[in-house]
């Protein structure tokens, strides 16, 4: 049956709507579904629930939306009710008797109780849950982006309930939906029982209480604010002073903010002072490959200022890099965990060193000129360049929270897809950006797919290569591969054990691979 | 020859800028070269004399608009059914003299019409008071309809009309301030707020996520006074409105 055409039905029968639920609970259990589940697999598996306990199909909906809460219950069971946030639709109120105002959030319930808000809105905040009265889910977005939210019971009609489900599941916010007993935007009702259930459920669990990435990023931030580094950086020597510039200028720290995230996903108590020299370990690394590639590539600008050699000459900015690496190994050195951790960590950050380097040889060859290049060579320059750079991040946290061999190779595998997924997005994007400035070399995934489809690769012009990737449709082919990339990091987060970074790398892809 | 451009210039008295400001503007406007229409009042003229208004249009290029919040004029023209195909409005409110006068000596500075200054009275008597609705944001509720009791509004069939604007009491904003929508301005109010014109995103600026919990701490400071917002607030003052509208409108009757 075709999705769209579809009547989004509530059971008006109590015993057959609990019937639903509770089968979907039972059923969900014993399948372990996984969220967030993809809406097609949830379907068929709708649809069998259904044939199963003989109950009509046209409730088809109903129950995907049922299947989609029982996925995530154990996950919003376990987030304390001060990180929830309760959404209520403002249809719900008597529009006749109605006292309540409207600002910019949405309906201020003025208690009237013509309708049933203000008893919910009471139950719900007694327990410390945020609410709001609003259609729509910005500030539901809002909150979960800011940090102070990590979970949503939501009441909607059917309809929204459908459309939202993959923005939700793309962000991966765990929620919890209700749907109005009938559509049609005025005076609804709400089986309140069932939502008063859903409201209250909480049952304690540390490894499934998700981690905010929001949260960890401004803690991330603050350990490169003014004073936190002086514990690290404390010599007032010259080398050192520069070194710390670039430390604290600017950036995404992605790669400590993955880094801490897999550390607080495995560990089972987070030491701060730990995650503070992780965090920097990582940047040190990263950082020094930075001023060393701005002089390898030439580039005068980063983050919006001058590069190190631009600013402190090239003989500076080497030795800058090199006390960076000097540094990153110190504070690895330092960290207090025992030997056999110890070893491993320096084992995976020395390895990665080493990959890098190569990777950077192999692309300062192929921005010589080497036009002729394979798929298969430059997948490895992406494994090698950005993938190892996600991977160390990654492994190190994993390493240090003492995580298992068998998710340190999933890890593995994750970060070379995503590194790879993550170049090809690079690739398109600056295509289409279409930029003033662009260079052939720019592109380097087209390249090897125009090599692989017999070109010799000698263009002198942009705009020859341009044409050449239009009549042969390689966009449309590098779109493909890159969702396939794409396809294939879920499918490994997947075969994770640890459901906290699982959770926290859907929620990380859905945010890089937005479309 | 080629249209030139004209200036309608509001002159309505409600006090919604000074008296001194009012007065500068009109001197200043008197010596741009350009025919300049000081109207009493805008309002008015929407309701009473929009033939003039709408003639506007065949004879000029462009109509510069000095008065109040663009939003409050652009929907009383759609409201009123006028149609002008380039005008510009320029919000005495917000703007200061200076910034009105040199944005309109800039704009005339090729003209080369004489200096042309007239006063215009509408032949309406009551003041021109009266709600515009915004049907951008209007969800037809129909809640406005149900708070007036003097038959300004018409609701019926999911269709809002403001039927008989002049049937609305002078000063008696209440409705709008029921609005679940804010999607009823009365350009007359002398506060400047969304109630008068501004552009409901206006308010919203100051609350968007900052970079740490600032979204969290305000719904909840917002939650937290729910209840006391609604006792001192708003629909409190709505129907304070709404009951001085009425006892003037019996007085009114009375003295009759």
């Amino acid at each position: 049956m075709d999705k769209s055409k579809r009547i989004l039905k509530v059971p008006e029968d109590d015993a057959l709507r609990n019937l639903l639920r509770k089968e979907s609970r039972l059923f969900v259990e014993e399948i372990n579904l996984l969220p967030p589940a993809p809406f097609a697999q949830m379907e068929e598996l709708a649809v069998d629930l259904l044939k199963k306990l003989k109950v009509s199909e046209e409730y088809i909906d109903f129950t995907i939306i049922l299947l989609g809460n029982e996925s995530w219950r154990k996950t919003v069971e376990s987030i304390p009710y001060q990180r929830r946030l309760l959404l209520l639709p403002q249809c719900l109120k008597d529009n006749s008797a109605c006292k309540g105002v409207f600002d910019e959030l949405g309906l201020i319930c003025a208690a009237c109780k013509a309708c049933p808000v203000d008893d919910i809105l009471l139950e719900a905040e007694k327990l410390g849950y945020t609410t709001l009265v609003a259609e729509g889910t910005t500030v539901a977005i809002g909150l979960v982006e800011e940090g102070s939210i990590d979970a949503v019971i939501g009441v909607s009609c059917m309809p929204v309930l459908q459309r939202s489900f993959g923005p939700v599941s793309k962000s991966a916010v765990p929620v919890i939906g209700l749907p109005l007993m009938y559509d049609g935007c005025e005076n609804t009702k709400i089986d309140l029982p069932w939502l008063f259930d859903e409201v209250r459920a909480y049952e304690f669990n540390k490894n499934l209480q998700p981690i905010s990435i929001s949260a960890l990023k401004w803690q991330i931030e603050d350990f490169y604010e003014n004073g936190a580094l002086d514990k690290y950086f404390n010599t007032n020597d010259h080398t050192e002073n520069l070194a710390k510039e670039y430390i604290q200028i600017g950036g995404q720290r992605m790669r400590p903010v993955l880094a801490a995230l897999s550390y607080k996903a495995y560990s089972s108590e987070t030491n701060e002072d730990v995650l503070h020299q992780l965090s920097l370990i990582i940047e040190c690394f990263h950082k020094a490959s930075l001023v060393h590639d701005d002089i390898e590539d030439e580039s005068d600008l980063r983050y919006n200022k001058p590069t190190a050699h631009k600013k402190y000459g090239i003989a500076q900015a080497i030795n800058i890099g090199d006390f960076l690496v000097g540094k990153g190994y110190r504070v690895l050195a330092e960290l207090p965990v025992k030997a056999e951790i110890m070893a491993k960590g320096f084992q995976k950050v020395s390895e990665s060193h080493l990959k890098l380097t190569q990777g950077q040889g192999a692309d300062i060859l192929f921005n010589q000129g080497r036009n002729r290049v394979s798929r298969k060579e430059i997948l490895q320059i992406f494994r090698d360049k950005t993938g190892e750079a996600i991977k160390v991040a990654l492994l190190l946290g994993a390493i240090l929270g003492e995580a298992e061999d068998s998710d340190l190779h999933i890890l593995t595998d994750f970060s070379d897809l995503f590194g790879i997924a993550y170049q090809i997005r690079d690739d398109l994007n600056e295509f289409r950006a279409e930029e003033q400035d662009e260079k052939i070399s720019d592109f380097p995934f087209l390249i090897a797919l125009l090599y692989e489809n017999g070109e010799d690769g000698d263009f002198v012009e942009v705009s020859g290569f341009r044409k050449r990737v239009y009549e042969l449709d390689l966009v449309s082919k590098a779109d493909e591969i890159l969702n396939n990339y794409i396809q294939h990091c879920y499918n490994e987060l997947d075969k994770l054990d640890n459901a906290k970074l699982r959770l926290s790398l859907y929620a990380v892809l859905g945010k890089i691979f937005k479309d | 020859m080629e249209k030139q451009n004209c200036l309608l210039y509001c002159n309505c008295g409600a006090k919604i800028i000074t008296d001194k400001k009012q007065n500068v503007l009109a001197e200043s406007f008197q010596h741009l070269h350009i025919d300049v229409f000081e109207l009493h009042d805008l309002c008015a003229f929407s309701l009473n004399e929009k033939e003039f208004i709408n003639s506007l249009d065949s004879k000029y290029n462009k109509v510069f608009i000095v008065a109040c919040y663009p939003r409050a004029i652009e929907n009383m023209f759609l409201q009123n059914n006028i149609k002008l195909s380039n005008f510009e409005v320029l919000n005495f409110r917000e703007l200061s003299e200076e910034e009105i006068v040199s944005w309109l000596k800039q704009e005339t500075l090729d003209s080369n019409s004489i200096p042309n200054y007239k006063v215009l009275k509408s032949s309406l008597e009551v003041p021109a008071w009266y709600p515009v609705i915004d049907e951008s944001l209007c969800t037809l509720c129909g809640q406005c309809a149900r708070f007036c009791v003097f038959g300004v509004y018409k609701f019926k069939s999911k269709k809002l009309d403001v039927l008989n604007p002049l049937n609305c009491k002078n000063n008696c904003p209440a409705c709008g301030r029921t609005c679940p929508a804010s999607a009823i301005i009365f350009p007359r109010l002398p506060e400047n707020a969304v109630l008068s014109g501004a552009q409901p995103g206006a308010e919203k600026s100051e609350y968007s996520p900052a970079k740490k919990p600032g979204l969290f701490v305000m719904l909840n400071e917002r939650n937290s006074m729910r209840r006391s917002i609604f006792k001192e607030g708003i629909m409190q003052q709505a129907e304070e409105e709404k009951l001085k509208a009425i006892n003037e409108y019996k007085k009114g009757l009375e003295e009759k």
